[in-house]
């Protein structure tokens, strides 16, 4: 495994997120967006950056390739959520409760605001207004903040289509869209929430929970193929795998980066890997697909039986090197990016999926 | 900047220094007023911020790179004597050091060349980090990279042919019009001298050699034999197995050719080459001539002694210095770089680190004084208070940092390595960080556990609860007080959830207070909120025995604060009032028991309730103890 590329660019990133490519398993995407945060004023932007495709000779130990800034715009707040919706526009969440839409216009190598929310979380409430965890599936899109709420957006529609007025008990950290109709949701109190949009009423459809102490989970990420599995990063560094079939704690409970775990991501296309970032620096690929032989377990999902086999898990660091916190990673094909709080954009390519 | 309309009865400005780079102005009388009655009218306050070098995007990437370094180094051990792996390593750092600022004033350049408005401000950086380089690599050579031997020369050759590159543009600018006009010849340019002048001083004598083999004339005598010497002459490099001795006696006879071939007019012809050759002999008038070419007294310096004493040693140097400052106009002439490069000749790290502190950017003196401390130069020349020192220059250095909003986490970084005064200014700084986001604060507390602050991990999760407490947020309060393990606000936070409870006559955020677990256990009234709620639960699935069980208990132990002892008593009534018997005989008299402790305070003056309801327990009671007494002597 060659060593990662590393780019300082002046800005704490908070967001990183691979531009989704129209033919994943043909095309390596190049594109990738980042939000910044915790700066000056005025300093806080949405950035979209171009890779350099890695040219076919192995490059000779000096670093070859180049990361280029396409074009970046000025954001109001921190940007604490950002998703691709499709090729060209990008969704983000604040630090003071905006969701923005920005279209990324590509023959000017411009991103221009189109439509935003204004104040969807927590109102004219001083703190305690942030939007946490951005979600999208085609025009609809859901937005979790500090003030314990969720609401439900359309695209086309100016105010939000549902909400979920203060659901919560405590702050919601993530959201994601599970089947049809139904959204899954983690809390700074350990809980995972299933809430179902076609029931009328703020109360959740499930709730499940951790064992042990109760850390805000402050990730979570849908099994790619198999969406009963859900995986989730803690604040004391734990990664939890939880079957909703089950009952209400996860399915394992692994012990893993020392500080908070900030962002766990399935492989897109191959989800016996698994990546996670954390506080402590260090970012994780786990890779399970060793785990289903050695049970012979057949169908069930290796992430569900991990725990009885876990010397067969093989887990190795991405980023050695890296001692600031990394904030966010995400992963298309072999190649994975990492933002940290050292305002460096790392990128490690060839990773080994197989 | 004037203030403009001046408040009235206020005759002077005063000013409160912020972090850095912030001052707060405001209007005010001076002496103070004393009177309370003078009316005074609204006071503006006025905050000035300046631009602060290290905060510009550009250099900023500077900061963080050399923050990586710097935590690296700070790992690393290093023996004193500084044997040879040792020394590779400190050199490493070093050359680390100067690969990131050369990287910056690339950038630097790249901006200077793209903008317009800003392009003066970019240049006078890329400047200044050049000269921050050119004072780094010379105290790199004379404090970290030791020649075995002490001859320094070489080394300084290489210094100048990499910071002075004057012979290679007037080469260009030669080859370029030599392409030109194909049939001119190259001697007719305005520059062939001049970059043969300056190869030859930079000790660049294979260049030189290749220019003059340009010339039309290069097939006579002259230029042969000057070629030839050129050639001849012995270069010093301590790997070659030269005694320096040997070296010395083959320099001297090198030279006294060259100087008598001089004196034998075999030059006379041609004045240029005459002067080459007087450049090789190290003569002084020649020397001065040359001041344009060299630019500055160092460059001479170097120049000289290439010609003059190739061997000399690091600590003699020194003695030279004078005599090519004066060429140059004497050391009025002399700039705060120039000072500072001379202090380094004269291996005066005080003076060094003193000059730098005051003319250059503190992340320059900071991280040199950090790498001269590791590589025991500081003990070594005897500095005093050295650690002292490279702890204050931190400090000042994590200052520039802390005033600005995001690199707060690479000045705590620095903090952890100042030994004396890190862990108090840790503190102070941690403590008046903003806090916008949760996010934010959870890594603040991150740091402060790690650090084993925890006191101040503490302080900050009960600032957050009570944040979320003002604005309703019950349940994220709670949240925030299980992190600080605050006993004491847990029973405010507790007290609150009892109060919202009878309020609203159902809990809030029953999810949360249903699996509180092992937390339940940090106050006793959060255990007692914990076990009211279970009770509340077993009453509604319908585990009645159990939950009277669990009321009694909450009573007798006295979990339960008096003030809800009326509304847990309530909470017994539907079940005393149930047909089959549910609280045995020993229960109901510890619930009368309790119930008598409520009157008594009643008739104290203690205002609880209205009595009625006192009357309506004691006749529930009364009548399950009646039920129970014919119960329980039955079963007997």
């Amino acid at each position: 495994m060659s060593a990662p590329y590393v780019k300082f660019v002046s800005q704490k990133i908070n967001k990183i997120r691979w531009r989704p490519s129209p033919n994943p398993s043909l095309e390596q995407s190049t594109v990738f967006a980042t939000g910044s945060w915790d700066d000056e004023p005025g300093q806080l932007r949405v950035s979209v950056w171009e890779l350099e495709p890695q040219s076919e000779a192995p490059p000779t130990g000096d670093v070859a390739e180049e990361l280029k800034l396409l074009c970046d715009v000025q954001h109001p707040g921190d940007v604490t959520a950002l998703q691709y919706l499709n090729n060209d526009i990008i969704l983000t969440g604040s630090s003071n409760g905006t969701v923005t839409v920005y279209k990324h216009h590509h023959r000017s190598q411009t991103l221009s605001a189109m439509s935003s929310y204004q104040h969807l979380h927590g109102g004219a409430a001083k703190h305690h207004n942030s939007c946490t965890g951005v979600a999208c599936r085609e025009l609809e899109v859901a937005t979790v903040g500090e003030d314990r709420t969720i609401n439900v957006l359309h695209l086309e529609q100016k105010t939000p289509v549902r909400t979920f007025d203060k659901a919560d008990s405590c702050t919601i950290n993530s959201v994601a869209f599970l089947k049809q109709n139904e959204l899954a949701t983690t809390n700074s109190f350990g809980q995972l929430k299933i809430w179902d949009l076609r029931q009328v009423g703020s109360r959740p459809a499930r709730m499940l929970l951790l064992t042990g102490e109760r850390v805000p989970l402050h990730c979570l990420d849908k099994h790619p193929t198999q969406p009963h599995v859900i995986a989730t990063g803690g604040q004391n560094g734990m990664l939890g795998v939880w079957d909703l079939r089950q009952e209400k704690y996860p399915a394992t409970l692994l012990s893993a980066h020392s500080g908070d775990l900030w962002e766990v991501k399935f492989h897109p296309t191959r989800p016996d890997h698994l990546f996670t970032c954390s506080e402590d620096g260090s970012t994780w690929h786990w890779d399970s697909s060793a785990v289903k032989e050695a049970l012979q377990a057949g169908d069930v999902n290796p992430w569900l039986c991990i725990d009885a086999a876990m010397q067969k898990v093989d887990i190795s660091s991405v980023i050695p090197s890296n001692v600031m916190p990394a904030n966010s990673l995400d992963v298309a094909g072999s190649t994975l990016l990492c933002g940290t709080d050292g305002e460096t954009i790392h990128v490690m390519r060839n990773l080994p999926i197989k | 900047m004037a203030m403009s309309q001046a408040e009235e009865g206020l005759n002077c400005v005063s000013v409160e220094w912020g972090f850095g780079n912030k001052m707060l102005l405001y209007s005010s009388i001076r002496p103070p007023n004393c009177q309370p009655n003078t009316k005074v009218k609204e006071t503006i306050l006025r905050e000035i911020k300046w631009d602060v070098l290290m905060h510009q995007p550009i250099i900023r990437r500077l900061v963080n790179e050399s923050h990586d370094i710097f935590v690296s180094l700070q790992t690393q051990q290093f023996s004193v004597k500084q044997t040879g792996g040792d020394e590779r390593r400190l050199v490493s750092y070093s050359r680390n050091y100067r690969a990131i600022i050369h990287a910056c004033i690339l950038e630097l350049q790249r901006a200077a060349e793209s903008t317009l408005e800003e392009a003066d401000d970019y240049i006078m950086q890329s400047h200044l980090f050049r000269e921050i380089d050119l004072i780094w690599s010379l105290a790199e050579i004379f404090f970290l990279d030791k020649t075995p031997g002490g001859v320094i020369l070489p080394k300084l050759l290489e210094w100048v042919c990499w910071h002075f590159h004057g012979g290679e543009q007037l080469l260009q600018e030669l080859l370029h019009s030599v392409q030109r006009d194909e049939g001119s010849k190259p001697e007719r340019h305005n520059n062939y001298w001049p970059s043969v002048f300056s190869f030859v001083l930079q000790g660049r004598l294979v260049e030189a050699r290749k220019i003059l083999a340009l010339h039309s004339k290069y097939q006579s005598e002259a230029f042969q034999r000057l070629d030839e010497l050129l050639h001849r002459m012995p270069v010093y490099s301590p790997g070659s197995g030269y005694m320096l001795q040997e070296f010395e006696l083959k320099w001297r006879t090198w030279q006294d050719e060259c100087c008598r071939r001089v004196d034998g007019g075999d030059f006379s012809l041609h004045q240029e080459l005459e002067t080459v050759a007087k450049i090789l002999c190290g003569e002084e008038e020649t020397f001065e001539a040359m001041q344009d070419l060299c630019q500055n007294w160092y460059h001479m310096l170097i120049s000289k002694l290439l010609y003059t004493n190739p061997a000399v040693k690091e600590f003699d140097l020194q003695l030279c210095t004078q005599a090519c400052i004066d060429i140059y106009g004497g050391n009025t002439r002399l700039g705060p770089v120039d000072h500072i490069l001379l202090s380094v000749i004269e291996y005066n790290i005080n003076q060094v680190i003193t000059e730098s502190s005051t003319h250059l950017p503190l992340w320059f003196v900071a991280h040199i004084t950090d790498l001269l401390h590791h590589a025991g130069q500081l003990e070594f020349a005897r500095l005093q208070y050295a650690p002292v020192l490279r702890e204050f220059l931190l400090l000042d250095y994590v200052g520039v940092m802390m005033s600005h909003q995001s690199l707060w986490q690479v000045a705590v970084d620095y903090l952890d390595y100042c030994p004396v005064y890190g862990r108090n200014h840790l503190e102070i700084y941690l403590e008046r960080l903003p806090l916008e986001t949760e996010r934010k604060a959870l890594k603040v507390i991150r740091m402060c556990e790690q650090r084993d602050l925890l006191d101040l991990a503490s302080s900050i999760s009960k600032v957050m609860g009570m944040r979320a407490f003002h604005e309703g947020h019950l349940g994220t309060a709670l949240s925030w007080c299980l992190r600080s393990k605050n006993a004491a606000f847990a029973t405010f936070i507790s007290e609150k959830f009892l109060v919202d409870y009878a309020e609203h006559g159902d809990f809030s955020h029953m999810d949360m207070l249903d699996n509180l677990g092992q937390a339940m256990l940090l106050s006793s009234q959060l255990t007692f909120l914990g076990k009211y709620r279970e009770f509340h639960r077993l009453y509604e699935s319908s585990s009645f025995t159990a939950a009277a069980l669990l009321l009694t208990t909450l009573l007798t132990t006295r979990l339960a604060p008096r003030k809800v002892w009326l509304s847990l008593l309530t909470d017994a009534l539907p079940l005393l009032e149930r047909e089959e018997l549910v609280f045995s005989s020993e229960q109901t008299y510890e619930l009368l028991n309790c119930l008598e402790e409520l009157r008594m305070m009643e008739w104290m003056g203690k205002k609880i309730v209205d009595k009625e309801k006192l009357e309506l327990l004691r006749l529930a009671l009364t009548r399950n103890l009646g039920k129970a007494f014919i119960q329980e002597g039955s079963l007997n």
